[in-house]
């Protein structure tokens, strides 16, 4: 766990603001590139913890950063489903490649991160380029038979 | 009573032992009791779901799971975010879909969401779940608490805690801290207290053999006095870590006075605690107070039993106590 400093916060917080997400008072920190998320209370219990000299793990992986911004995990399209506004709305038929695990064609000529909206559903980020998205949905996470989902 | 059991049940795969057979009769003392907790034994258990609030409020997926599945919202219940899944469902049908996929609802048990309701946590406090994986309860309680405050989630096996954190992050959780470490050693080494505890520890599964008649094969006498000395152990461990005017609610899916009523009444033994009147709006039993010769307080009459033959679910024990130093 490493602690931010102000600079790098403020990089962070810039980034999650693209996609219309305010993390209000809750922290946020780093190990490597990847972004944590934790209330105050767990800060201060991992604090009171630290100092007994017991391991743990604690965090919501929020956000991953990358060279051309910061990339949503797949959990926090859906637990800031509310706020989200930069993303791309998919078919049935992109969302079943999505699913799959698949990058996917979409008419789009910006380049960067986007959240994908499937229905009603934030359904994860990509990075788009020249009209394709990289997929980047955890492996535990998709679905072999979309059949049911359409 | 036993031979009748074994004729009435001859063609099923695993048969209660006479044991078994005769503590459940002690306890029901009722031999058409005892045929409906057996009945009941061999009845598949309903798939139940827990909504997310998390990600997902509860009238929005309501609409989309009743377009997917026959379903039954447990509200009469008090079970707001409870579903039952009436319809016939293929293997793995509820774990594929898109909404668990997105983290929307937890596959739980219904007795199983009493104890963190019942533990009635409050938003930005400090709670502890001594025996925390595969994180059902521990995902409910944040869901509770709003994702505030902070919980301490700790589960001896490493193994279960990986799924504990995978839960947690499919869930959308950010307010818990994941240890590994035997709780009693845990418990040592914490020089703070909780507000709130949930003490879920492991014990002998007898309310859960409707999903796993194999427990009728393992069961044994032995395992449940065995276990009875580590939750006595949790139990003293935990409460030495709550707060004055704190609660704590002790649970288990199991049946037997040994692993319930006995451990709670040896916690009134040894601490300034009391047990708290639970209200709930399912058919419950109260606790017992004699056992085999053993009495025990007769504050015990305020936790709960829940049987599968009563609430179409799996059978619990559940007390709740408060703190007063």
């Amino acid at each position: 766990m490493e602690k931010l400093g102000r600079k790098k916060k403020k990089e962070i917080l810039k980034g999650l603001e693209e996609y219309g997400i305010n993390i209000k008072e809750n922290l946020i920190y780093l190990t490597k590139d990847s972004v944590y998320l934790l209330t105050p209370e767990a800060f201060e219990l991992i604090k009171r913890i630290k100092k007994e000299g017991i391991k743990f793990r604690a965090g919501f992986y929020l956000a991953k950063i990358e060279k051309q911004g910061l990339r949503l995990s797949f959990d926090s399209c859906q637990l800031f489903s509310k706020q989200i506004k930069k993303y791309i709305e998919i078919n049935s038929e992109k969302a079943e490649k999505w699913f799959r695990g698949e990058d996917v064609n979409i008419n789009n000529k910006q380049e960067g991160f986007f959240v994908l909206k499937y229905k009603e559903d934030f359904v994860g980020c990509g990075f788009v380029k020249n009209g394709i998205i990289k997929n980047y949905i955890p492996k535990d996470r998709r679905i072999k038979s979309f059949k049911n989902e359409c | 009573m036993y031979e009748e059991i074994l004729e009435r049940y001859k063609d099923k795969k695993y048969l209660p032992k006479k044991d078994f057979v005769e503590n459940i009769f002690l306890l029901l003392k009722n031999k058409k009791e005892v045929l409906d907790f057996f009945d009941k034994c061999y009845t598949p258990q309903p798939f139940s779901i827990r909504i997310n609030t998390l990600k997902i409020d509860v009238e929005k997926i309501k609409r989309r799971i009743e377009k997917k599945w026959e379903v039954e919202w447990q509200k009469n219940y008090g079970l707001d975010e409870a579903f039952v899944i009436k319809t016939k469902l293929d293997p793995g049908e509820l774990g594929n879909s898109i909404e668990h996929k997105l983290g929307y609802f937890y596959v739980q048990s219904l007795s199983s969401m009493l104890p963190s309701k019942i533990l009635g946590v409050e938003e930005n406090s400090f709670v502890l779940d001594c025996c925390a994986a595969p994180g059902s309860k521990t995902t409910h309680l944040a869901a509770l608490m709003q994702n505030t405050g902070a919980i301490l989630a700790n589960d001896i096996s490493w193994e279960r805690n990986i799924a504990l954190l995978s839960n947690l992050q499919r869930c959308g959780v950010i307010n818990t801290i994941v240890t590994s470490i035997p709780f009693q050693k845990l418990a040592k080494k914490i020089k703070f207290s909780f507000d709130y505890i949930l003490a879920d520890v492991p014990c002998s599964n007898e309310g859960t053999i409707r999903k796993n008649l194999n427990i009728l094969k393992t069961w044994n006498k032995k395992l449940s006095l065995w276990l009875s000395k580590i939750q006595k152990s949790i139990l003293c461990n935990a409460l030495n870590l709550l707060k004055n005017n704190g609660y704590l609610v002790y649970s288990t899916c199991t049946l037997n006075p040994e692993e319930n009523e006995e451990v709670i009444d040896f916690a009134l033994k040894r601490f300034p605690i009391k047990l708290e009147k639970i209200k709930i709006k399912i058919k419950t039993r109260k606790g017992i107070t004699e056992w085999k010769g053993k009495k025990y307080s007769k504050d015990l009459r305020k936790a709960i039993r829940i049987w599968p033959q009563d609430f179409d679910s799996e059978g619990f024990f559940i007390a709740k106590i408060k703190m007063e130093k």
